[in-house]
């Protein structure tokens, strides 16, 4: 009789196991995909001004992006003001001093980092009060326009990486990186966000524009 | 049911609630640390008591969008590195200041960090050969509003990534932008670049990329350590 207790004892706790390791499994996965890249990236304390707008202007000069890139880069930051609590906020000339917002300096020229051409790169120039007053944001023209042979697919690039750096400006971090290796280095489990790195001229889908929804959740939790 | 056979009954029940709360608790926090890209893994505990770990967060204030190799061997065959080599961080030093066409106000500003060459790997260009030490210029992040100071001073960049702390860099001359500059050079040294892609950190242990994270792709998932990255590279040589 108490064999068969003992027995029954440990059946239902093997059974009770295994249900408990499969719901820990699935809530891994979950927190995984929900948060896969930290908020804000890397460096402490430059989360964007809280404030009303997230500020942005074309440099002047030799700088200067070409028509069809601002067009992209106006894109990208109407899409983040109609999908966000981040509103829009154009100024002609640049507005740079002023506080109670982030001000992105678009800039469409050459750029490079670490002796390595790149394909657009953004760094926070000036901090005040704690939070970035003013992030500088390059989108690589002349590499992008030496990449494709289509102008269709330069476009693309242009909006692609248009978001993607303007998502940094907004505290997010590369997206592919660390977890890949639950996905068996199938990479392309990534293509969900404009914030994974490289060259995706030829791609059509929505999430070359797009952030995945915890991006956006990131963004709306701070402003 | 006997007196032994409750105690026997007992001492399973126990052993099994024992259980069932070890592989809760280890799935849960290994759920936690995954979920966020910046937490690594422990330190193994016989690592703790000598080992200093590296924030690369400050080598990451600038972040590119850019096309990552997916292995080791399409990294060293693209990157156009003169040099692989294996080394010691040796300290930061302040570096040049670059002028921003448009941004006069904002210049770029590096930080120079020094690395102690102890081995070198794969030599491409034989006039490097007898290089004690190379210096990479490392962006140095942004300037206060008001002051126009760094945000982040050499001392916290030394803090950071601390001296002694192993890595491995593939090496090539710097642009044309900051070779020019000698600001934090020792006379006669030239700058060097990396790649985004080609520096490499031992943070007690566990191998990490310096100016973003190596990606997970199934290329560079057997490489764990500093250790296995130099034979890495040596195989592929």
């Amino acid at each position: 009789m108490g064999l068969i207790l003992e027995a029954f004892v440990r059946k239902s706790a093997r059974s009770a196991l295994v249900a408990i390791v499969a719901a820990c499994a699935a809530t891994s996965f979950s927190l995984i995909s929900a948060s896969a890249d930290p908020w804000p990236f890397s460096v402490p304390g430059f989360h964007p001004d809280q404030g009303p707008s997230h500020g942005h202007c074309f440099v002047e000069g030799d700088a200067e992006p070409v028509d069809a890139m601002r067009e992209r880069m106006v894109d990208a930051m109407q899409y983040m003001d109609s999908n966000t609590q981040a509103n829009l906020n154009f100024s002609s000339p640049c507005d740079r001093d002023g506080p109670g917002e982030t001000d992105v300096v678009w800039r469409g020229e050459r750029v490079f980092f670490q002796g390595e051409e790149v394909i657009g790169l953004s760094g926070c120039s000036s901090v005040r009060g704690g939070v970035c007053d003013r992030y500088r944001v390059f989108v690589n023209g002349p590499l992008v326009r030496e990449h494709y042979s289509s102008e269709e697919a330069e476009h693309r690039q242009y909006r692609k990486t248009s978001c993607h750096e303007l998502g940094h400006t907004l505290g997010l971090d590369h997206y592919a990186t660390e977890d890949d290796r639950f996905n068996n280095g199938d990479s392309s489990a990534y293509n969900r966000s404009c914030q994974r790195s490289g060259f995706v001229g030829f791609v059509t889908d929505n999430w070359t524009r797009q952030w995945e929804g915890h991006h956006i959740d990131h963004i709306n939790d701070w402003f | 049911m006997t007196g032994s056979d409750a105690v026997g009954l007992v001492e399973a029940a126990r052993r099994c609630v024992r259980f069932i709360s070890l592989v809760v608790f280890g799935t849960l926090a290994s759920a936690l640390l995954v979920s966020c890209g910046t937490q690594r893994s422990p330190v193994a505990s016989d690592a703790t008591e000598t080992c200093e770990r590296v924030d690369e967060s400050l080598l990451r204030t600038r972040l590119a969008d850019y096309e990552p190799a997916g292995s080791l061997s399409t990294l060293i065959q693209a990157s156009g590195h003169d040099m692989i080599l294996s080394g010691q961080i040796a300290g930061f030093t302040q570096g040049p200041i670059v002028p921003v066409s448009g941004e006069p106000e904002f210049p770029e500003r590096f930080v120079v960090m020094q690395v102690d060459v102890s081995r070198t790997l794969v030599m491409r260009d034989e006039r490097l050969v007898d290089r004690d030490s190379v210096y990479i210029p490392v962006p140095q992040g942004p300037v206060d509003a008001e002051t126009s100071e760094p945000v982040y001073s050499v001392k916290a960049f030394e803090r950071a990534i601390p001296s002694g702390t192993k890595v491995v860099v593939l090496a090539k001359p710097a642009v044309p932008d900051l070779a020019r500059l000698n600001r934090g050079l020792p006379i006669g040294a030239e700058f060097t670049s990396t790649g985004i892609q080609g520096l490499f950190l031992d943070d007690c242990g566990e191998m990490i990329g310096g100016f973003d994270d190596v990606p997970g792709t199934q290329g560079w998932s057997r490489l764990k350590t500093i250790e296995q990255l130099e034979a890495g590279v040596e195989r592929l040589a």
